[in-house]
């Protein structure tokens, strides 16, 4: 057992895991950070991303050591960013979900996707996110959502 | 959360993340066979959930700092052992195509914002993509241990499925790419997000005449063909040529068969993707 600072979604907090525990697991069961799902556990399905220090990992294939003073961040911990805000209207006014689970893992990671790249289109786009896999098959509704967002994110301060 | 399956947890072990080489090495020294190295954890996490390997202590190389750098000189390049996959995929002056195309064909790109080249290549098994390029390409790996440092063609590196040839107090510390080496291209058939059946990284000097045919997935290990074992003349027509590398195929490709393909499948596929780096390389529909 040891303890470990992780900053998630803005919060500084402590957690006491073990060495061999995902960080999955610590964010959904030890720091009630319920906004990141899982279904494979195996890195395939990539419902688990977050982004640590900035960058998506799928959290079932990393431990929670390796996030050991580090910064998390989930769909919701992105609300203080207006361009993300934008973007999760964007998946609202597109339909861009029916059950909505894979919703938070797509939008931090075309959050990740535009930040970097604000003009991404096309066959850029679709591999960008092949990451993340969505079993209700709203991915056209996906792709038109985040297209339509990427105007946010060229005109929009980087953080508010 | 106890349902479901065994990839919710992974067994016990101690993490350490040893701040410089030779830390690394006398941990692995002192742990022996207990401990089990660690680049993005892609591979290793996914073994020790699925119980097909454990380990008492993981040695986190992702702490050594001159493990991360990325390095050109003397007409190598050279890649750290926790450089991701990602990163060289965003490499824009990359020119070594091979490397920049089977990379990019890694799994998807958040896998390979954590796993790594050395990873993918130290992983072994059959159908990972590293391998195969870095083979054509003639690249070597730098391993390091208690007695000292040494290198090793990658086409040496890899003995059978899950298998290096270093020892288990070594290990690689990166990989270093010749960049004259000439054009090359990687191509794979996998079958959705399955693993390759075939792939074939080709590379080809115009200028001393050489060509290099690598191809994973097919055996244990890559299978490597050159001008010794594949007869390619220069000038015929690429159709002619690809036909002769058929033929050769035929003659001591020997392709495995296993749960994805069989044997006689796995030939055409082989055969299906030679022609196409070849095409690519030297021109033809
Ligand atoms: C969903 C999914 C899809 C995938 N698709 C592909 C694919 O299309 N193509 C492909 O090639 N792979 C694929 N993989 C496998 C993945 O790419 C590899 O597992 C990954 O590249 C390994 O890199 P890593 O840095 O994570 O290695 P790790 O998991 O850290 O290590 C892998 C192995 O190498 C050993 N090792 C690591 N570094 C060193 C070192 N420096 N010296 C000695 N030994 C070392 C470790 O002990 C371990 O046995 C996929 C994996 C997943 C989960
Ligand atoms: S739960 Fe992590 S990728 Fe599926
Ligand atoms: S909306 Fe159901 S999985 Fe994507």
């Amino acid at each position: 057992m040891r303890t470990i600072t992780i900053t998630a979604n803005g919060l500084s907090r402590e957690a006491t895991v073990e060495d061999n525990e995902l960080l999955l697991n610590v964010l959904r069961d030890k720091l009630g950070v319920t906004n990141v799902k899982a279904a494979c556990w195996r890195g395939e399905c990539g419902l688990c991303t977050v982004l640590l220090n900035g960058l998506p990992v799928k959290s079932c294939m990393t431990l929670a050591v390796e996030a050991d003073g580090k910064e998390v961040v989930t769909a919701e911990g992105l609300y203080s960013d207006e361009r993300a805000r934008k973007l999760q209207e964007s998946f609202v006014e597109h339909g861009a979900m029916q059950c909505g689970f894979c919703t938070p893992a797509f939008v931090v990671t075309s959050h990740y996707v535009l930040s970097r790249d604000p003009e991404i289109d096309g066959e850029d786009l679709k591999k960008e996110l092949s990451g993340v896999i969505c079993r209700c098959g709203t991915y056209y509704q996906i792709y038109d959502a985040v297209r339509d967002a990427r105007k946010y994110y060229k005109e929009l301060p980087v953080r508010v | 959360m106890s349902f479901g399956s065994p990839y919710m947890t992974i067994p016990k072990f101690s993490y350490l993340k040893p701040n410089s080489i030779s830390e690394a090495i006398e941990l692995l020294e002192k742990y022996g066979d207990d401990a089990k190295v660690k680049a993005g954890g892609i591979g290793i996490i996914a073994f020790m959930k699925e119980r097909l390997t454990s380990a008492s202590y993981l040695v986190d190389l992702k702490g050594i700092p001159e493990l991360g750098m990325v390095q050109e000189s003397d007409g190598y390049l050279r890649i750290g052992a926790t450089v991701t996959l990602r990163r060289l995929e965003e490499m824009r002056n990359l020119k070594l195509m091979a490397l920049h195309e089977a990379v990019s064909s890694i799994a998807d790109p958040i896998i390979r914002q954590s796993a790594t080249l050395v990873g993918d290549t130290c992983e072994a098994i059959p159908w990972v993509d590293a391998p195969p390029a870095l083979i054509s390409l003639g690249a070597y790996a730098h391993v390091a241990g208690k007695k000292g440092t040494r290198d090793i063609p990658v086409s040496q590196l890899i003995k059978g499925t899950g298998e290096l040839s270093i020892d288990s107090g070594e290990i690689i510390t990166g990989i270093s790419i010749p960049e004259s080496g000439g054009n090359s291209t990687y191509v794979k058939f996998s079958s959705g997000s399955e693993y390759s059946i075939a792939s074939a990284s080709v590379n080809v000097n115009p200028k001393s005449k050489e060509l290099t045919i690598v191809m994973g997935a097919v055996a244990e290990s890559p299978r490597i063909f050159n001008q010794s074992t594949v007869e390619w003349k220069w000038g015929e027509s690429v159709e002619k040529n690809i036909r002769g590398v058929w033929k050769t195929f035929d003659d001591r490709l020997e392709p495995m068969s296993d749960m994805l393909s069989s044997s006689e499948f796995r030939m055409k596929i082989s055969k299906m993707v030679v022609a196409r780096a070849l095409k690519d390389l030297f021109g033809g529909a």
